[in-house]
């Protein structure tokens, strides 16, 4: 019987998945070193806070590639919120409810897009107040950007196996 | 990597000419009062509605057409048209509709026995409203707007407050 070299296969396998992990890795790094950086430095800013936040919004209105806008779950982004505001050591979560109880958008991320947009397009102050749900907004961009680069690892490995086998099989051809 | 650059506004184009395009009046509504006017009776006319953009990343600006009240069909006979004219309708936000206008006793009868709008009703309490008009008899015609990605809008009006 004739023995199958399958070394081509792992050797392009192993190619395909590496510029794949490399492009998920370049995405990762845009998002973490540059635009989540620009955006806390913009949000930490205590002159001119509503341009300044307004930069900020229009910075997470282009979503990560992993946290796009079209897909939302109400009641999971009401609970990300508050776990975000514990998370990221925002104020006493007693102090959200009091907003998320009034006439604030905070109810989803969805919401808080349909509010900025507005606040934002007819020239209307962002508050101080208000910068917690661009915390959520910044929240969810950070975890789209960790879930790529967990991808990236683990198409990585994958392109790590298929070069190990690859190896292997030229070896025993 | 020019054939890149060139398929790149391709790609660009193609992903706003996506973009759903509002095509209904949502929750369209009615109110019709007797009022009078040089010492006659006239009927002051309200139509109100929303128009829903249910795109995320696209806007919609200078949305212009002509809500119309037709009778049932596709080639149903227009009884009646109310002119739009919204500056811009959000992603994920409905922009409202909030027209006036008088009418006369001849322009307002043919619009009661469209809606179902008892006559006698009117005459007698000088007001009547109908909030769940049937899709069949109102649509929207000759509509036009401009299609813009979101993001490049709001950059526009930041730069235009700076």
């Amino acid at each position: 019987m004739k023995k199958i070299d399958d070394s081509k296969l792992y050797l392009y396998f192993g190619l395909v998945t590496l510029v794949i992990g490399i492009l998920l890795g370049i995405n990762f790094l845009y998002s973490a070193l540059s635009v989540e950086k620009k955006v806390r430095e913009l949000l930490a800013s205590k002159d001119n806070v509503s341009q300044n936040f307004k930069k900020a919004y229009i910075l997470l209105r282009d979503p990560q590639i992993f946290a796009r806008h079209e897909y939302f779950d109400t009641e999971q982004d009401l609970h990300s919120a508050y776990k975000s505001a514990i998370e990221l050591k925002l104020e006493k979560k007693e102090d959200l409810d009091k907003i998320i109880g009034s006439t604030y958008p905070g109810r989803t991320v969805r919401e808080a897009l349909r509010y900025f947009d507005n606040k934002v397009y007819y020239g209307k102050e962002i508050t101080s107040d208000e910068k917690r749900y661009l915390e959520v907004l910044l929240d969810r961009r950070y975890k789209g950007a960790r879930l790529g680069r967990n991808t990236m690892i683990f198409i990585l490995l994958l392109s790590a196996v298929s070069a190990c086998l690859f190896f292997v099989e030229r070896k025993i051809s | 990597m020019n054939r890149i650059m060139y398929m790149l506004p391709v790609f660009i184009l193609l992903i706003i000419g996506c973009a759903k395009v509002p095509d209904k009046i949502e929750s369209p509504g009615v109110k019709i009062d007797i009022i009078k006017e040089d010492n006659k009776e006239v009927y002051f006319f309200r139509f109100s509605g929303g128009i829903k953009n249910s795109n995320t990343d696209v806007a919609f600006t200078d949305y212009k057409g002509k809500a119309v009240f037709k009778e049932a069909g596709d080639k149903g006979k227009v009884i009646r048209s109310v002119d739009i004219d919204l500056k811009a309708i959000l992603p994920l936000d409905s922009a409202i509709i909030d027209t006036k206008s008088i009418l006369k006793d001849e322009e307002v009868q043919p619009l009661l026995k469209l809606l179902d709008i008892d006559w006698e009703k009117l005459k007698k309490e000088k007001s009547a409203e109908k909030f769940d008009i049937d899709e069949k008899h109102i649509g929207l015609q000759n509509v036009s707007f401009n299609k813009k990605c979101i993001i490049d809008l709001l950059k526009e009006k930041l730069n235009e407050k700076n």
